[in-house]
């Protein structure tokens, strides 16, 4: 009797305990990062909404509440590049009249994603490359195989081991997708 | 019961095992014609206009060319014992053997034999034109594929003539493939020409791809596409659910083609790795490999 009391009050316990932990804000890793970036300690980014937003940090986030944006890019030409990735709404037309091929505005941000993987490369402002990629990792609206690329550079950029506040929020198809992916940043 | 438990645990690797072992099936051997390690003999109709004709022939071209890594997944997911040039050409040629133009009337093909009924798969390849999101083009068909299923489904055989040769469709096998404008406008990397390197290898993706729906046998004849259950798709004949099917086939040739690419500018390679991860998305979360042998009269 008496063990199985103490078996019913370590259950509850145990299962008391996994829930405080389900409630437990989610890592800060890539917040932490941002506090030695080459911009300096300084967290007040400059953050600007989304074309056709209308609201300022508005940036819809996957799977997330809201969340200070200091993992929004912080220069215009990376904010461009975010802005130019196609949107999955886009891209349902364009599969529903094709569904064969891949929809010609896939490409359509190719020039600044490309830009930002170059950044990245060549190690310039590799904290401006990370924020990109986890921005454009993270948005739902963006399509699914662009978020997949930009899952694929930043554990390049930053290993798997240094992305993981981010691969707990990506969906698991996202990372599938980006587990299939060879690295062409390094 | 330590001995049953053993049995058992052995039993189940055993299984484990087994299930392995079929996820990858022999490459079939079919003989290609003509030469070895070119594939750009493969015979083109009339009806191909003469630009396109250029350009397809140095794609094929370029195949024989390349000598790409090698795995076992890779070679199981193609179908392939490596990734030779010489290899790529044989497995191309005993899947694709003519090339058709956009004209070419397959529509009325001549009726040569009865045959058996079974459950047939149809699918198209079509592109949305870029510069005119309203006009959608041809990029790439597997006409042999459709006039075996269509046939299956009506129990007759279909004939139709090639550069005046009479061709009748006995198995997707016969191989023939119809280009059409989409795949030298549609299928391109903004900013590169359209006879760049890597527009060369998106053009060979997308025919190793119709070349896999040459493949497969019963309800998988054909390797048909199937509707998205999930993802950015949902909805739409977009997806697949084999391992091994075209599209998985072409996602793992653009990957391959990625580590060929090594004179192609950054942006290039961007649009290499954005196109693989867009075919990698139409892969059903439970795809599985499937029989890849060929179905035909001859079976």
């Amino acid at each position: 009797m008496r063990s199985l009391a103490f078996l019913v009050l370590s259950t509850c316990f145990l299962a008391l305990s996994f829930k405080s932990c389900s409630w437990a804000p989610p890592p800060e890793s890539l917040e932490n990062e941002t506090s030695v970036a080459p911009h300096g300690p300084s967290p007040a980014p400059r953050v600007r909404s989304l074309p056709g937003s209308g609201k300022r940090n508005a940036y819809p986030m996957a799977e997330e509440p809201a969340r200070p944006f200091n993992e929004m890019p912080r220069t215009d030409i990376a904010m461009a590049a975010l802005a130019a990735q196609p949107n999955v709404a886009a891209l349902r037309k364009e599969v529903a009249a094709n569904p064969h091929d891949a929809p010609p505005s896939l490409l359509n941000g190719l020039a600044g994603l490309s830009e930002m993987a170059d950044l990245a490369r060549r190690g310039d402002d590799p904290e401006e490359a990370a924020r990109f990629f986890t921005a454009c990792a993270l948005n739902e609206q963006t399509a699914s195989a662009v978020r997949a690329v930009c899952v694929r550079h930043l554990w390049d950029l930053k290993g798997i081991e240094g992305s993981l506040s981010l691969n707990d929020r990506l969906p698991q198809r996202i990372k599938t997708i980006a587990g299939r992916l060879p690295s062409i940043t390094k | 019961m330590l001995r049953h438990a053993l049995l058992l645990l052995f039993g189940l690797a055993v299984l484990v095992g087994c299930g392995k072992k079929a996820e990858c099936f022999a490459p079939a051997t079919l003989a290609s014609f003509g030469s070895a390690n070119d594939a750009s003999d493969i015979p083109l109709d009339t009806t191909v206009p003469t630009d396109q004709q250029e350009i397809i022939k140095k794609d094929l071209a370029l195949l024989g060319t390349l000598n790409l890594s090698a795995n076992e997944k890779d070679s199981c997911t193609v179908g392939i014992k490596d990734f030779t040039g010489t290899s790529l050409v044989q497995w191309l040629k005993t899947r694709v053997r003519y090339i058709i133009g956009e004209t070419f009337d397959y529509k009325n093909p001549k009726v040569v034999a009865q045959r058996d009924n079974s459950n047939p798969y149809v699918y198209s390849a079509m592109a949305t034109n870029p510069s005119n999101l309203s006009e959608v083009v041809t990029v790439m068909t597997n006409i042999g594929s459709l006039l075996y299923l269509v046939g299956k489904q009506k129990s007759v055989a279909y004939q139709v003539t090639i550069n005046n040769i009479p061709i009748t469709v006995q198995s997707p096998r016969d191989g023939i493939i119809q280009i059409g404008k989409g795949m030298f406008s549609a299928n391109q990397v903004p900013g590169s020409s359209r006879t760049s390197f890597v527009n060369s290898l998106l053009r060979l993706a997308v025919i190793m791809h119709e070349a896999r729906h040459s493949d497969g046998h019963g309800n998988h004849a054909a390797f048909p596409h199937m509707t998205c259950d999930s993802g950015d798709y949902k909805g739409n004949a977009a997806c697949e659910d084999n391992t091994n099917g075209p599209y998985a086939v072409q996602a793992t040739m653009t990957r391959k083609f990625l580590e060929a690419c090594t004179s192609c500018t950054s942006g290039e390679r961007e649009g290499l790795l954005l196109l693989q991860a867009d075919y990698e998305s139409r892969l059903d979360a439970e795809a599985l490999p499937r029989d890849d042998r060929p179905e035909g009269f001859w079976k």
